[in-house]
Order: C-alpha cells, then structure tokens, then sequence
C-alpha cells in the first residue's frame, strides 16, 4: 500500500507530501492538480522512461522532472504503463485495451487465464511428448522401450541358451546310450578276457613247473660237475702254460738248430769253393811270378839300347837352308849394289854359307835296328814260350807292353791272393763259431726235449696238442659249472633260499605244489603263443575300451556338469525377466496412453490459445455482472474484442446491439467502463498481491443511484481483493458519498482526503 | 513337490502309459496374474520344460498363477485351472476344474467354477473439486464377485473423495463379496479449482470425455491427468 507521495518540481507541485489510506481521495476544483497529481502517481509507479509513449508525454507536459517519490508500507509496487493506464486507473470516458503486441499477449493471458498463456501449457505438454529430454513423457517412454529391448534381447538370449542346453541334454542322453552300449561289451570282454587269463595263468604255472624242473635239473647237473672237476684238478692252466712255454722254447730251439745247421753247411760248402779258389789263385800267382821274372830278364837284356848303337854324320837342313840364304845374298848383293866390288859380297856371301852349312854338320851314335830288332824277336820269341801269349807284333814296345801288363796282373793277382788269404782266415774263424753253436743249440733240444717228454708222460698224454684237448674239455666243464652255478644262485635269490640245499629243498616242494595245482595239459608253445596274442588283443581291446568308456564317462560328466550349471536358474531367469517384460510391457502401454492423454491435453490448450472468444465471452459475463450491479438492471454485454467499439450490451428490451457501444449513453458507458476495469484489475491480478485502484472522475455521468450502486460495488471490490482505491474528484458530494460508503472504513482511519487548492 | 526337492529326486523310469505331472508352480512363458509385491511373498518354483521331454510328462496340472489357462511344452499340455476362488487383487477372468480322460487317448475339458467369483473393476471419475457419480454396478456382479472403485481423475482434496467412496464401499458390501477401493490413479493438485485456465481446460476436456466412446476414456482419463499437471508445474514454476 502507498503511505506516501512526495512530488517536488512536478508540475504546480514543489516540495509537496501526500500520505495515502486505502482509501484516498483526491477532491479540488479544475486547475486545482488533480491530473498532475494523477500523472506523478502514475510517474512514480511506472517510471516510464525513453523518449516514446507515456514518458514522451509527461516530458512535453512537465519537462525534465526530478523523481517521484512513493513510500510504500508492506511490499512495494511497480506497474507497467501500460497496465496501469489500462487496467487499473479508469478516467472518466475511456476505455482503450492497447499497448504493443507483448502486452496484448500477456495481458490477455492475464485477463483470460490466470496468467497462464494456454499455448505455453501446450508447449510444455507437445515438450513432454516430443522431448527426449530426462522426465519427459517421451523419455520415460524410451526409457521403458529401451529397458523393454533389453529384456526382450535377454530373454532371447536366454531362451537360446536354453535351447542350446537341451541339444547339450539331447547329446548327453545319446552319450548315456554309447556309455550303457560300452558297458555291456566291456562285461563280455572281461569275460573272455577271465577265461583267457585262466587258461594263459595254467600254462603260465606249465612253464614255471618246467621252469622248476630245470632248476633242479642243473643242481643235479651242477653236483656231478663238481665232483668231476675236483678229480680234473691236475689240469690247470697254469701248467697248461708252462707246458706251452717248453713246447714254444724247443720249437724255437729246432727252428734255431735248422739254422744254424743251415748256416753250417753253407760255411762248409764256402770253405770248399774258397779252397779251390785259393789254389787257383795260388797257381796263377806262380805263373804270374815266372812271367815276371822273365820279363825282368828280357828287359835287362834288350832295355839297354846301346848295346845295339852305331857312329853316324847327319846335316842338319836349317843350316843348310841358312847357308844357302846367305851365299844367295851375297850373290845379289854383288851384283846389284856391290857392282864396283862384287867380289866382296859374294866372298863374304859365299864364307857365311859355307859356315853356316858346316855348322849343319853332326856326328852321333845310332842305333842298330838290325842287331836290336833281332834281339827282340828272339825275346818276343822266348816270352812267347812262357807265356803262350801271341804278340800282335814282334816288336820291343809291344814286348814292352805285355810284359808291364804281366806284371800289373801279378801285382793285382798278388794283392787278391793275400786279400783272399786274409778272408779265407777270417771265415774258417766264423765256422768254427757256428760249429761250436750248432753243438751248444743241438745240447739244448736235447735236454730241453727230454724234459718236456718227462712232464707229458707224467701228465699221461703223448704230446701237448693232446694236453690241450683235456685242458679245453675241462675248461667248457668249468664254464659249465660256474655257469650253473651263478643260474643256482639267481634261483635262490629268486625263490628267497640260502643255498644250494635249501632251494632243492624249496623245489620239490614247489613241484609237487605246482603238480597239483595244474589242471590243464600243457599245450605246445606255438598255441601258448597265440594264447598269449589272444590274451593281449583281448586286453588292448578292453583297454581300448575302458578308455573310450573312460573318455564317454568324463564327457558325460563334464556336459552334465555343464548342463547342471547352465540349467541352474535359466527358468528362473526366465520367468523373472518375462514378469519383467510384462510389467515394462504394460507400463508401456500406459505411457503410451499417457502420451495419447497428452496430445489431447496439448490439443486443447491449443484450441483455447486459439478460441479468444470463448475467452471474451466469459470476460463479458464477468463484466456484465459488475455493470448489471451499478445499473441495476441486468444488462448482458457482448464483447468481440477489448475495445469499447466492439462491445455490444443489451437495450431496454434486452436486445444485444452488436458493435453500438458508443450508442449508448455517456452514464451507461462510464458504468460499462467502471465494470470492465473492475474485473479487467481484478483479472489481471487474480491470485497475487493486493493491488492499486486509480479512479480519476469515475461517476462523472452517473446519477445519484448509480453512482450508490458503484461505490457499493467498489466497497466489495475493496473488501473481497483488498486493493488500495485513489479517488480523484472536483465534487464534493462524491467526498461525502465516498466517506459514507466506507463509514467503517473512515472511522478506523483507513480513509484519507486530500482537498487541492 | 517343490522344484528344489524335484531336482534331487530320483524320478523313476516311465513304467505306465500315462504320466501326471502335478506341480504348484509354473513354466517360463506364463506370468502371474496379480499384483507383483503379493507375488513376491511367495516364492514360485518353476519347472524347466525339458524335464518334461525327460520324464515323458504326458499331462501337467499347474497352479500359482491364479489364472486359467491352457498350453502346450512340445506336446505335453500344460493347464492351469486357475484358482477355485479370487485370491489376490487383479485376479480377474474365469476358474474352472479340468476333467481329464484317459483312454485310448488323453483328452481334457474345463469346467467353470460359478462360485470361485471373478475380480472387476468399478472405474469412477472423479472432477477437479472431487465430484463424481455415485458407482451402480452392474446386474453382472454376484454375491461370489470382488468389486474394486478404481475412482479416476485429478482432485484437489483426495481425502474428501476417499472418504466418499467409503460410505459407498459400505452400502455395497452386501451385493459382493469383497469391496475395496484403489485411488492410484487418483492425482492430487493444488490451487487449481479456481485458475480460470484450469476451468477453461476442464470445460473443454468435459465436452469431448462426454462425447468419447467408452474405449477413448481412458486416454482422456490422462489428458486430463497430464492437462492439469501441466498446468500446475507451471503455475509453480512462475511463482
């Protein structure tokens, strides 16, 4: 509520302050301030401002204004102009519903819906059905499909699994037939396999009697063999070997004996052919001597040549021919150059040649050839007796020359014959050394043989092959023996005996044992072996068999585990998520119906957007009420807009005239105006705070009565909303009316008048 | 037996023409028929359909869902008589007893309870200020029946409305077995009965729910629901 205005430089108002009631009322005569008054009111609830409009006018009118101040007790209030010109200050004639397209639109939201514009409900409800936005109809909607999809999907899934179990199930019971199929064919195996055993088992105990009998066969074997043997002692090896040693060492000692007799002959049959050697050698040396010797004796004779020399004169031709030079000289000279004195290079000439020829002149002592050669023959001659040799001619130097070659051959001869002499010596020396050795070798073999023929005749064999013969039989006997005798032992430690007695012992016991046990006649060990082959086919057979019944068993098991764990709950599950399905299912479809509900709300608050005149029509009622009051008359009224063109209001024969309203008169028309703003402010402010009533001359044209029935009307008005009402007045008489309708009012103090001067 | 003991049991192999299976419980694919939370107070055993190829089930006599109903797993039948009186909340349709024949063959036919009763529902529509008719039930109804109000709508004061259906619930006791009154979908708004909007939206949502076949009320039944909700979400919102 307004307690104050305070005006200062607005108008003819400066520095003024007017404290507010209620009820207020503004009362003074024209030029008094009262549509000053009116406008610094409306300037200091709306505040109008720029350079258009409302503002616009009050800066033509008061120009530049410092602010009104309006003090307010409770919440303060703030109009827009427009809604404060046209809904909640009535002037007197005037009734325009105008302003730009905004206000139009929110006012009449206002005015026909309670604020609430009819197509933003349908926004809201077309959002809730076209938005996927979280809460929206369409959300949820998608919510549920997509949860419905999910189940469904599960559901699938499971009913495949379900299915893929019975085919598991279906493939465990045709298992449960292979295992029960096995099962009978591994009873009758086992059962061959019992017989087969029984009969392999019978000549199992056959052998191992066999097997017993051979044990105690060779403990038999193995007494005689001892015995013998402990006789056959003398037979060792050791002798055996030493045996072998003599025997090695005679046969060494003939094979050295045959050697050296060998030897001994070749020596004997050298010395011989040495000693006719040597004889020949002795007697060409001899013949060789005498040949020497003569020859000696002829050289004597016929070597010294001057035996046979004779005195003799020889020129020599040198001389001769230098003589000759030397007297030709001293012809040519004397005849060519010496022509004054030829004489004298030809005497001189002639000596010099004749010298030189005497020099030529020799005496010397020559030998005889005749006298010598004849010597020599006579010599060839002689040494030819000798020597029988034939000269190829009878002349000294070939005389010469055999005898110097018999003589070479003595001499060669003679260092042959001593050589020979020498190696003849050292040869004899040699066969007597291999003598005396045959006679040491033969001494040996001798003894050697004798001892050897001692040692067998006391072993009582002839030779030592024999010895060996004994010696090897003794030898297998031996083998045999230690052979049997580790078998023995195997047995006893086989059948748990500690000796040789023990277990023969243990034998006949087991014999007879094993005798009565076996039932069946040993068959041949060919049908043994195929009994045996039998015995293993049959078994690899059932093992094959276990193992297949082993594998089938597993995998039964195994599916059947499977099975079990897969099975486990999937009904469940399934009913579980089927209820679920259900439930989403019909959730669904009332969300569905929900949303179909809403396309039908959304409907039709879009036709009530779009039909104002249903809207008017029940503003008209509203306001017909409020003018049928003040007139006192019920008067319909038809309004086809917010303007007073467009009202139609009945006549006195209640008629409605469409479109006359400004037919009518001007009292009736201020009612009418009073009326619709009544319920226009009330409309515009149903629901919220208490609101301010501006009357600027409202009852101007109304009779007294009427003017009754408006002040009554708006003491209702007053009492029912509890707005705050301004008068504005030039009559006094509508003081008095006003105090008077709200006497109550008045007399609490809730009534101000301000009178204007 | 109940499915956990049927699990560890040893069913013997099939040694007569027929087998019967009787079982409280049911197979994947039926769903019970009231409402879910009395469902959930008793566990429900459910019997997985290849035990019934395995045991070579030829007949199953099934309960739980308190609903008759026939059908087949592979060819075994699988009945549901239905309970042989209304038990629970929604148990609507028909109960019968089976009278099975075995012959040559094995043949079944149903036969309808009268007195196990059924289950309806009394939909009532309720206005804004919590005004609606007064429910007459149909010549239908017997003695053997359970009636449920169902009032429908969206209501400033709903205790007025319960309170209503109350006194009605006594004086129609005597025609049924059972009466009982559920207001889910009784939707409270506030500030509404006089919002011009408000009026002018249930105006003009009365003039078509009076044309509308009875199919379409329902729908209309949530315009109305979401209408006003609307209206009030937004009314709050602007405050």
């Amino acid at each position: 509520m307004i307690e104050r205005i305070i005006i200062d430089k607005f108008g003819k108002f400066k520095n003024r302050e007017f404290f507010c009631k209620p009820i207020t009322v503004f009362y003074g005569a024209n030029e008094s301030g009262k549509t000053t008054l009116f406008d610094a009111l409306f300037a200091g609830l709306c505040k109008p401002k720029g350079s258009i409009g409302a503002a616009k006018r009050l800066r033509e009118r008061y120009g530049e204004y410092p602010p009104i101040e309006v003090k307010f007790v409770g919440p303060s209030v703030q109009f827009a102009p427009a809604d404060f010109l046209n809904l909640f200050a009535v002037r007197s004639g005037d009734l325009r519903v105008e302003g730009d397209s905004n206000w139009l639109t929110t006012i009449k939201a206002q005015l026909f819906s309670g604020g609430i514009d009819p197509q933003e409900v349908a926004n809201r409800i077309k959002y809730k059905i076209t938005s996927k936005a979280k809460g929206t109809l369409l959300s949820e909607e998608i919510e549920l499909e997509t949860q419905l999809v999910q189940i469904q999907k599960e559901i699938e899934k499971l009913q495949k699994e379900a299915e893929s179990v019975q085919h598991e199930a279906e493939e465990a019971s045709r298992l449960e037939e292979e295992l029960k199929q096995i099962q009978v064919n591994l009873t009758r195996e086992r059962e061959d396999l019992r017989r087969l055993e029984y009969h392999l088992d019978q000549q199992k105990k056959q052998a191992h009697l066999q097997q017993l009998r051979e044990i105690y066969q060779k403990l038999d074997t193995y007494k005689a063999l001892e015995e013998e043997l402990h006789k056959e002692k003398l037979y060792t090896e050791e002798e055996y070997r030493t045996l072998q040693q003599k025997e090695l060492n005679l046969r060494q000692l003939e094979r050295d004996l045959d050697q050296i007799r060998i030897k001994q002959e070749e020596g004997y049959r050298l010395h011989l052919e040495r000693q006719r050697e040597g004889e020949n050698l002795e007697k060409e040396l001899r013949r060789l001597t005498r040949s020497r010797d003569l020859g000696s004796l002829l050289k004597d004779k016929v070597q010294n040549r001057t035996l046979f020399e004779r005195p003799k004169i020889t020129f020599h031709p040198i001389w001769g021919l230098l003589g000759g030079i030397a007297f030709l000289s001293g012809i040519i000279l004397a005849l060519g150059w010496f022509r004054d004195t030829p004489y004298l290079p030809f005497i001189i000439g002639s000596s010099v040649g004749l010298l030189l020829f005497g020099l030529g002149l020799r005496k010397k002592n020559q030998l005889d050839e005749a006298l010598f050669q004849s010597a020599v023959t006579r010599a060839c001659k002689e040494w030819k007796e000798e020597t029988g040799e034939n000269l190829h001619s009878e002349n000294w130097e070939n005389l010469l020359l055999s005898i110097q070659r018999r003589e070479e051959r003595y001499r060669i001869l003679k260092d042959q014959f001593e050589r020979f002499q020498e190696n003849l010596s050292t040869e004899n020396r040699r066969l007597s050394e291999i003598q005396q050795e045959s006679i040491r070798l033969d001494t040996q073999y001798q003894t050697l043989k004798r001892e050897l023929d001692q040692n067998l005749s006391r072993l009582g064999v002839r030779e030592l092959t024999q010895y060996v013969q004994l010696l090897e039989k003794l030898k297998q006997r031996q083998n045999l023996y230690h052979q049997l005798s580790k078998d023995l032992e195997e047995a006893c430690k086989q059948y748990g005996q500690s000796d040789f007695l023990a277990l023969k012992g243990f034998l006949k016991a087991e014999l007879e044992r094993l005798s009565d046990q076996i039932k069946e006649k040993a068959v041949t060990v060919a049908e043994v072996k195929l009994l045996e082959n039998q015995f293993r086919e049959r078994k690899e057979r059932l093992a094959i068999l276990e193992k297949e019944e082993q594998r089938i068993l597993t995998t039964l098991n195994r599916k059947q585990g499977e099975i079990s764990v897969r099975t486990q709950g999937i009904p469940q599950k399934l009913l579980l998520l089927q209820k679920q399905g259900v439930h989403l299912q019909n959730l669904k479809m009332a969300k569905k119906q929900e949303i179909e509900g809403a396309k039908i709300a959304q409907q039709i608050y879009e036709e009530i957007g779009e039909d104002t005149s249903i809207l008017i029509q029940e503003l008209s009622e509203e306001i017909s009420r409020d003018f049928s009051r003040i007139t006192a008359r019920p008067s319909p009224i038809q309004m086809s807009a917010l303007t007073f063109k467009d009202v139609g209001v009945s006549d006195a024969g209640g008629e409605i005239r469409k479109g006359d309203g400004e037919a009518l008169s001007s009292g009736t028309r201020d009612a009418f105006y009073l009326a619709a703003r009544l319920t226009l402010a009330r409309r515009a402010l149903a629901g919220s705070e208490p609101g301010i009533l501006v009357l600027d001359e409202p009852f101007l044209t109304l009779d007294k009565n009427r003017c009754t029935n408006a002040l009554s009307l708006l003491k209702e008005f007053y009492k029912k909303q509890g707005w705050q009402i301004f008068f504005f007045t030039k009559e006094e008489a509508l003081v008095k009316e006003v105090e008077g309708t709200f006497k109550e009012e008045s007399q609490k103090g809730l009534v101000q008048v301000h009178k204007l001067d | 037996v109940d499915y956990p003991a049927l699990e560890q049991t040893i069913i013997p192999e099939k040694a007569t023409k027929y087998r019967i299976l009787c079982f409280h419980g049911i197979v994947p694919g039926v769903v019970f028929q009231g409402i879910q939370e009395e469902e959930e107070e008793e566990s429900v055993g459910v019997l997985d359909p290849a035990l019934f190829t395995k045991y070579q089930i030829d007949y199953a006599a099934l309960g739980h869902i308190h609903k008759s109903l026939e059908m087949k797993v592979g060819q075994t039948p699988v009945i549901y008589p239905g309970s042989a009186r209304v038990w629970r909340e929604g148990e609507e349709g028909p109960r019968n007893v089976y009278i099975v024949h075995f012959s040559q063959n094995l043949s079944y036919t149903p036969k309808m309870v009268q007195k196990a009763g059924s289950f309806i529902r009394q939909a009532i529509d309720v206005s804004l200020e919590g005004n609606f008719e007064k429910p007459v039930l149909s010549s239908n109804v017997s003695i053997y029946d359970w009636v449920q109000l169902e009032p429908n709508g969206v209501v400033e004061d709903e205790n007025r409305v319960v309170q209503a259906l109350e006194k009605i619930q006594k004086t129609l006791q005597s025609q049924c077995r059972r009466v009982t009154v559920n207001t889910k979908n009784l939707h409270k708004v506030e500030g509404l009965v006089d919002h011009p909007l408000a009026q002018q939206f249930l105006k003009a949502w009365q003039a078509r729910f009076d044309k509308s076949e009875e199919e379409g009320k329902s729908i209309l039944r949530y315009a109305r629901a979401v209408g006003l909700q609307t209206l009030q979400e937004l009314l709050g919102s602007k405050k």
